[in-house]
């Protein structure tokens, strides 16, 4: 059990044999050797769940790109104008632009991060304020989500998921110390959290709120927060949402379509209606590459929020088990790294964008199959949505540096823990907050908040 | 946290199976309902031919001027610019773009030409809509016989139009085809192609046609009549190259006539014969051989049978005469066919009228035809016996009396009559044989060269014809009105070889009332027009 414990640990750490013994000696002298677990700073060889990430996140980009074109098509179709090369080349550019910030981040040490991380934080904020300013805000769908500087359109509230993401992983591995109490862990990141979650309700923007509140309470669970606590803050939200469901007529509306859209097919219940009708003309195998009809503008939406439903009517139950699967592999691996890495920033850095990617899925493919209601949230990577899939590739592109610089746990023998000290020092190199945590706890320091470390 | 995660994916993954296999069918099916769209391809309804081929009833292309009132932002000044071009009252047409809805007719079927400028006008909400319409290009030829069609085009309501719709109509087809929200195809699925109606060809000349009608309304205004109808027909064939009535007017313009005169007269209206009819009793008593022509009669003024006394039609008739059959006919003397009557018996009378067609239904192609109206012979009263011989108490159409008179001049074959050439094989029926039908002739020539028809005549053609004065029967039933006659002229011509039968029957003509005096003339300018138009050739030593 051990051994082979021992050989897959190794095997995905990517360092056979980090401290030269040789193979002969880890196999064969295996019963004789007493291991014992030993962090080292970095991989030399990068694991599988790196390589599966990033192949993962680009032939999803490239679905996206492949079926906004085909939709773009078929609703210019009777324009005779050019909304399907300028779509894909606006994602295009969009899916280059994210690519370069995948690169970048991904060969960047993520805890290089940090000291930027305030002023990110800053900017975002800023841009969610700017959204209210009337010559750069730009309302559409009577919601004031983007803001138009320079050459792409900007919408904040997506950039306001991966800063939900680096700030909680910041704030929460910062109080490590404190790993556990629930007034460390809510402080100082949910007032930040709830005036983030705020802003981007006010404009309305329901769905992306929802997501900032999953991702919060989601790294608040991997950090460890009490679960009485926990269940307090999820039934408060719960109950949050359920007034704010009650009290507004159009919201309750909204609610009831959900529960039956049939009631209105012509009315409220048409998009979610022209959803099933998408999906169940695709049956088993779909009605061909291309030969969907109710891209043509039967299905509101449907190059962004509501694609899923134009691949499983072109593609079947068989193309979307494999688009889930393709979802299921990617968030599997991107947790898989966040687990791996024993740098509590880098895990909660990886299960954040895992969590963002895969509560984004959810909450889409809820919406689109009718299991949830609709709130307007991009599937990630594959539907039209330019800062959405810029910052979900820049997200991979972390997840990818701390698969490639995160501290991982290795097994070695006893024999050979000579170099400990060596690998300590090794890893002073670093920021490692880990090590610093550790001689905080050690030294039951209570002192612990933003910008103490 | 991963766990919850999975289980989630698990979850959709099933609602997509739910939705995509288990509720695939019925929703595909309300997908279908949203997707497809069946339009009728229209087919344009066939044309009616005389018998040379000359259109007499035809579909055009017309342009309906439509507005969409929803977009029409100011009814007004649109109906301002719209009245003169559509040539409507302008209140008239603000009235119908100001009201609700998204659809209204400004004007129906019009004129391309006038379609075109309403259309240039460029009123945001009024635009063009081809529709077809049907067309009369003889104007009033024929308007009886032609009938109507619905505006709907698919629907012929009277005449021609409704007895061969099933022809003329064709059928649409269908087009099957996936569209987007707003109704644009995207894809034909199926197709089928519309079945393009037969053309009707008539039996009717035109020409012929024209010149009866002609005629008929010039004799209704001279003799100040109510009404006058004619056919011609080719005994040989049973076709009818002519059948008119009064008044004329343009079949383009059929809702506006009364119904009354829309009315096909000859093959719709019963009517009694009068002296016309006695050709049957002496066909009767010919075939049944109790007569030769030349047989003699001796005859008082009046007959007496029951309680019913017959008269001569003249006065100063000699208190006793003897007359040959022949001569019975050539003088239409009542008294004389009365005996023949008599003589023949009731069966063997009702025999001979059934067997000239007179009861039952021509068959003629024509709608509306009624049956004959006789007595069946076991309830023949005395009353009967001696008035059917001489035409009354006997009611028929105009083209069941025409038809039997076609039946003499077809060597004794009686042929159903018929207007269309889609007729081929008509019914035909022995009357009596060649012997009695050439001897009838022969009678109705003396007829004419010599007695009451003889205003019948035609230089350089012999003509065989019998007049027939009939006293009209009052409405209730009780007797014969005074001073109504419908006044009569059936004849062949030429009398050896027959190649038309001309029947005219001019109703309630006020200056004169005899057929002599009235049908006959007719007839001979009818007669007049007919063998030149078809080339019939006169006789050495005919007529005068």
């Amino acid at each position: 059990m051990a051994r082979k414990r021992f050989q897959e640990i190794s095997r995905s750490s990517g360092r056979r044999d980090p401290l030269g013994v040789g193979d002969e000696m880890l196999t064969a002298g295996m019963s004789a050797v007493t291991l014992r677990w030993v962090e080292v700073p970095g991989r030399e060889r990068l694991s599988r769940a790196f390589h599966w990430t990033w192949i993962l996140a680009l032939v999803l980009t490239c679905a996206g790109l492949v079926m906004i074109y085909s939709v773009s098509t078929a609703q210019g179709f009777f324009a005779q104008n050019e909304l399907a090369l300028d779509r894909i080349r606006d994602q295009g550019v969009a899916a280059l632009l994210g690519l370069a910030a995948l690169l970048v981040l991904s060969r960047l040490d993520y805890r290089r991060l940090r000291p930027m991380i305030m002023l990110f934080t800053l900017v975002v904020f800023g841009l969610l304020f700017a959204v209210w300013i009337p010559q750069i805000g730009r309302e559409a769908n009577e919601a004031a989500r983007w803001l138009d500087i320079g050459p792409l359109p900007i919408q904040p509230s997506e950039i306001a998921k991966l800063m939900m993401v680096v700030l909680a992983a910041h704030l929460l591995s910062t109080t490590r110390a404190k790993q556990g109490r629930f007034g460390v862990l809510f402080w100082p990141l949910a007032p930040v959290a709830g005036l983030a979650t705020g802003l981007v309700l006010l404009q309305p923007d329901l769905g992306t709120a929802f997501m900032l509140a999953i991702i919060v309470m989601g790294l608040w669970w991997q950090s460890g927060m009490p679960l009485k606590e926990w269940i307090v803050i999820a039934a408060l939200g719960i109950l949050l949402v359920a007034v704010a469901i009650l009290t507004s007529d159009y919201r309750r509306e909204r609610f009831l379509v959900f529960v039956n859209p049939f009631n209105d097919p012509q009315g409220d219940g048409w998009q979610i209606v022209q959803s099933f009708l998408a999906l169940a003309s695709g049956g088993w195998w779909g009605v061909g590459p291309g030969r969907s009809v109710q891209k043509f503008n039967y299905l509101p939406d449907a190059h962004t929020d509501m694609i899923f439903s134009i691949v499983g009517e072109e593609f079947g139950f068989v193309g979307v088990g494999v688009l889930l699967l393709a979802f299921v592999l990617l968030v599997v691996c991107v947790f898989r790294v966040a687990a791996e890495c024993t740098d509590p920033f880098g895990r909660y850095l990886a299960g954040g964008v895992g969590l963002m990617i895969a509560g984004q899925a959810v909450v889409n493919l809820g919406g689109v199959m009718g299991v949830l209601p609709l709130t307007g949230i991009p599937l990630p990577f594959v539907s039209f949505g330019r800062t959405n899939l810029v910052m979900m590739l820049a997200g991979v592109g972390m997840v990818l540096a701390v698969a490639r610089y995160g501290p991982v746990r290795i097994p070695v023998p006893m024999e050979a823990d000579s170099n400990q000290g060596e690998l300590l020092t090794l890893e002073r190199g670093f920021s490692n907050v880990t090590y610093l945590d550790r001689r905080r706890r050690h030294s039951r320091s209570c002192s612990a908040g933003l910008g103490d470390r | 946290m991963v766990l919850a995660l999975g289980l989630c994916f698990v979850g959709l993954l099933g609602r997509a199976f739910y939705l995509q296999v288990v509720k695939a069918a019925e929703y595909t099916k309300r997908a279908e309902s949203q997707h497809l769209t069946t339009v009728e391809l229209p087919v344009k309804r066939a044309s009616i031919l005389d018998r040379d081929g000359a259109v007499l009833a035809m579909t055009v292309e017309t342009v309906s001027i439509c507005a969409n009132p929803a977009l029409v932002d100011d009814p007004a000044g649109a109906a301002k610019l719209l009245a003169p071009v559509l040539e409507i009252p302008e209140a008239n047409l603000v009235e119908k773009l100001s009201q609700k809805g998204t659809f209204v007719y400004l004007a129906r079927k019009a004129d391309p030409m006038v379609a075109e400028r309403a259309c240039l006008l460029r009123i945001p909400g009024v635009f063009g809509q081809a529709e077809d319409k049907r067309y009369y290009p003889q104007g009033a030829v024929a308007s009886h016989l032609l009938g109507f069609v619905g505006i709907d085009m698919d629907q012929g309501l009277e005449g021609v139009e409704k007895q061969y719709n099933h022809l003329l109509s064709g059928k649409a087809g269908s087009r099957t085809t996936v569209t987007d929200d707003q109704g644009r195809v995207l894809e034909v699925v199926t197709e089928t192609p519309p079945d393009p109606g037969t053309d009707v060809t008539l039996t009717i000349d035109k020409d012929i046609q024209y010149a009866l009608e002609q005629i008929l309304t010039q004799t209704v205004e001279e003799s100040e009549a109510k009404r006058a109808i004619a056919i011609v027909l080719e005994p040989k064939t049973g076709e009818v190259l002519a059948l008119a009535t009064t008044p004329a007017f343009d079949s383009n313009l059929y809702l506006e006539e009364e119904a009354d005169d829309r009315r096909n007269h000859p093959v719709t209206d019963l009517f009694e014969p009068g002296s016309t009819f006695k050709l049957v009793v002496a066909a009767a008593a010919l075939a049944e051989q109790l007569v030769t022509p030349d047989t003699m009669f001796t005859l008082a003024p009046t007959i007496q049978v029951g309680d019913v006394t017959i008269r001569e039609a003249s006065d100063g008739v000699p208190a006793q005469r003897e007359l040959t059959v022949t001569d019975i006919v050539v003088q239409s003397s009542n008294v004389g066919a009365v005996t023949l009557g008599l003589k023949v018996g009731t069966e063997k009378l009702c025999r001979m009228i059934r067997a000239f067609g007179f009861v039952e239904h021509t068959g003629i192609d024509a709608p509306g035809e009624v049956a004959g109206l006789m007595l069946p012979p076991d309830k023949w009263n005395l009353g009967t016996v001696a008035n059917v011989p001489i035409g009354q108490g006997i009611s028929v159409t105009a083209v069941q009396l025409a038809a039997a008179y076609g039946a003499v001049a077809n060597d004794g074959v009686w042929i159903q009559p018929h207007v269309t050439k889609m007729v081929e094989s008509p019914v035909t029926r022995r009357v009596v044989n060649p012997q009695v039908a050439a001897q009838l002739r022969t009678m109705l020539t003396e007829t004419v060269k010599r007695g009451t028809g003889n205003a019948a005549a035609l230089d350089g053609y012999s003509i065989a014809g019998k007049t027939g004065t009939a006293e009209k029967a009052l409405e209730n039933g009780m007797g014969y009105a005074k001073d109504k006659y419908l006044a009569s002229f059936v004849g062949m011509i030429p009398a050896d070889d027959p190649q038309v039968v001309i029947l005219v029957a001019v109703d309630e003509p006020q200056n004169a009332h005899l057929g002599s005096e009235v049908a006959a003339p007719v007839f001979a300018s009818i007669a007049d027009f007919i063998v030149k138009h078809l080339g019939i050739p006169p006789e050495e030593g005919a007529g005068e």
